[in-house]
């Protein structure tokens, strides 16, 4: 095989799993609001996700199957321990998790970041 | 002790502009030296983390040092010292393939400052509560902004010096790959207000950077190396790099399915990601097979034994943490298990040291002592440092593999809770510590022996 047959292998084989690639992007964008529900995805939610992101949550816990092994997946824990579970969990962790061999940080989390979080983690337990 | 010494000349070859050809080579030094010392830094963070797992730290503690703080700099550190080690890779080897100089080396230097200050304060950040909170994607977008201008300086004086000097396809696959590299960053800058679509694109970063982007590098670079070293025609060595980045980049674009599969994404994925993430072993088999095979056929020499022996080990390395240890866990099925476990934390490790730690201190190992001026140098600090951190990430991979298949078990298998399984892993993450101190070790052998160990030696190579 000659350095020239090598190179189109490379242009063809590359375009046809790109082509492959951003066509399922394409039907991705297309059912994605119906998958994820995106009816439900209010204000409060993308704030909910905004404290998410701001306390670093991901980087213990995982989500939807992604982020850090070092905590529980949150993706259905609206459902486990409900609106005031959550709410205690990120508000007073020392006293929650007192006797647990893993604590969890206090990160000063406000009245409205907690209830923003509860709706954000009701959203994501219905995915 | 013959055997352990390096000789890097050719045959015959005896004044300094035979070791580095072109002066502005001489740039890649202050990236190596960098990056060495960041990786450094990632394992003894990595240390922390470990503790963290193994024992109860208490809640004081905790607050001012939360794990998901330290974990951000463990990742971001990983990935800020390989960008860096391939730019300086790039560095090295473009002058040579160009047969020019580097376009601009006061602008080569005012990148490497720009991307190091804004790593710093990215750090220091970090410690304060900054971040974007997205795992690995952490930087600020504000920072962000100075990491796409160092990343377009980077672009602009590599892609100045290809195009004005030689081209050949090593120089067009890595300039290719790097393109390819900063535009997927792009895509993780965003605010995105549905975790599905934001995940989505995280990948887009992640997945394609270490299946797409860095392959591309890390072919480019091995293929310089190996045809410095083994004396393998250009022709043949540009051949399997046309092959390899072929398959490579068939398998792993649409084989970023794999990582759709839970994620509220269309079902089409699971048979996509998994068929072509089943793939995804076969360039890295071509890849061990070719650099044997291309070796033995052309009967060549090996002019360089630690180089090779890093070659090798990148190969074999990438077979076995990036091949065997993600196809194990890239099926559907099994990923239905095995998914968001400590399986995938042995997975990154192994892959992650295997692939591209290994393929930097190739290329770190193939040119600084040129850069030191060293005609033959002492090879056994850096066998050492490749046996000790070799051995011990292995260990790594399977205290975390073994954590895994537990909490596997007994969470997914069993349906206890989280807690439970973590009381049973937790002997594994002392042993664990264990290995993440003799990483730590390795690293500090390979540092020292690489930059301060006895310096160059004067003698010239038989």
């Amino acid at each position: 095989m000659s350095k020239r047959t090598a190179f189109w292998i490379f242009v063809i084989g590359t375009t046809s799993s790109l082509a492959l690639f951003l066509f399922l992007t394409w039907d991705t964008h297309r059912q994605v609001n119906a998958l994820t529900h995106a009816d439900k995805l209010d204000e409060q939610v993308v704030a909910g996700k905004h404290v998410w992101e701001k306390k670093n949550c991901n980087n213990c816990h995982t989500i939807l199957g992604f982020g850090v092994y070092y905590a529980p997946d949150l993706t259905n824990v609206y459902q486990r321990i409900g609106a005031d579970g959550i709410i205690a969990a990120v508000q007073h962790p020392e006293d929650l998790y007192a006797d647990s061999f893993r604590k969890m940080p206090n990160l000063g989390v406000t009245d409205q970041e907690a209830a923003d979080l509860v709706a954000f983690l009701e959203w994501t337990s219905n995915i | 002790m013959a055997v352990s010494e390096a000789v890097i000349t050719n045959a015959g070859d005896s004044n300094d502009r035979e070791l580095v050809p072109y002066r502005s080579q001489a740039v890649a030094y202050w990236y190596f030296i960098i990056a060495l010392a960041l990786f450094v830094l990632q394992i003894a963070v990595g240390l922390w983390l470990a503790i963290s797992y193994a024992f109860t730290i208490p809640q004081g503690i905790v607050d001012v040092l939360p794990f998901g703080m330290t974990r951000a700099m463990h990742t971001n550190l990983l990935v800020l010292w390989l960008l860096l080690g391939f730019m300086g890779g790039a560095y090295y080897l473009v002058p040579e393939e160009s047969e020019r100089e580097i376009y601009s080396v006061k602008l080569a230097y005012l990148q490497l400052l720009i991307l190091v200050g804004t790593g710093v304060a990215a750090l220091v950040g970090f410690a304060f509560g900054w971040t974007q909170g997205r795992p690995i994607l952490e930087i600020p977008t504000l920072l962000d902004f100075f990491i796409v201008a160092g990343a377009l300086i980077f672009l602009f004086n590599i892609g100045m010096t290809v195009l004005k000097g030689r081209k050949t396809a090593i120089t067009g696959m890595l300039l290719g790959g790097l393109v390819f590299l900063a535009l997927l960053y792009l895509f993780g800058m965003p605010f995105y207000r549905n975790l599905t679509i934001d995940w989505f694109y995280w990948w887009w970063v992640v997945h394609l950077w270490v299946e797409g982007a860095w392959e591309l590098v890390t072919a480019a670079i091995l293929a310089f190396v190996l045809y410095k070293v083994t004396g393998v025609r250009r022709q043949v060595v540009e051949k399997y790099l046309y092959l390899e980045t072929a398959l490579f980049l068939f398998t792993g674009i649409a084989g970023t399915g794999h990582h759709y599969y839970w994620l509220g994404a269309p079902r089409a994925w699971l048979w996509v990601g998994g068929i072509f993430s089943a793939m995804e072993v076969l360039p890295i088999i071509a890849m061990v097979v070719d650099t044997f095979l291309t070796h033995r056929r052309e009967g060549t020499k090996i002019k360089n034994k630690v180089v090779w022996t890093f070659a090798v080990g990148t190969a074999i390395g990438h077979l076995i943490g990036a091949g065997a240890w993600g196809f194990v866990h890239t099926l559907p099925q099994i990923n239905y298990y095995t998914h968001g476990s400590q399986v995938t934390a042995s997975h990154g490790h192994v892959a992650f040291f295997g692939a591209y730690v290994l393929l930097n201190l190739t290329m770190f190992w193939y040119a600084v002592p040129r850069l030191r001026g060293s005609r033959l140098y002492s090879g056994t600090g850096a066998y050492w440092g490749f046996w000790i951190m070799g051995l011990s990430v292995i260990g790594l991979g399977v205290c975390f593999g073994i954590a895994g298949v537990l909490q596997t078990y007994i969470e997914r298998v069993m349906g206890l809770g989280f807690m439970t399984a973590q009381a049973q892993m937790q002997f594994w993450f002392k042993v664990a510590l264990f290995f993440g101190a003799s990483l730590l070790i390795g690293s500090l052998v390979t540092f020292w022996s690489m930059f301060l160990g006895k310096g160059p030696k004067t003698k010239t190579a038989g």
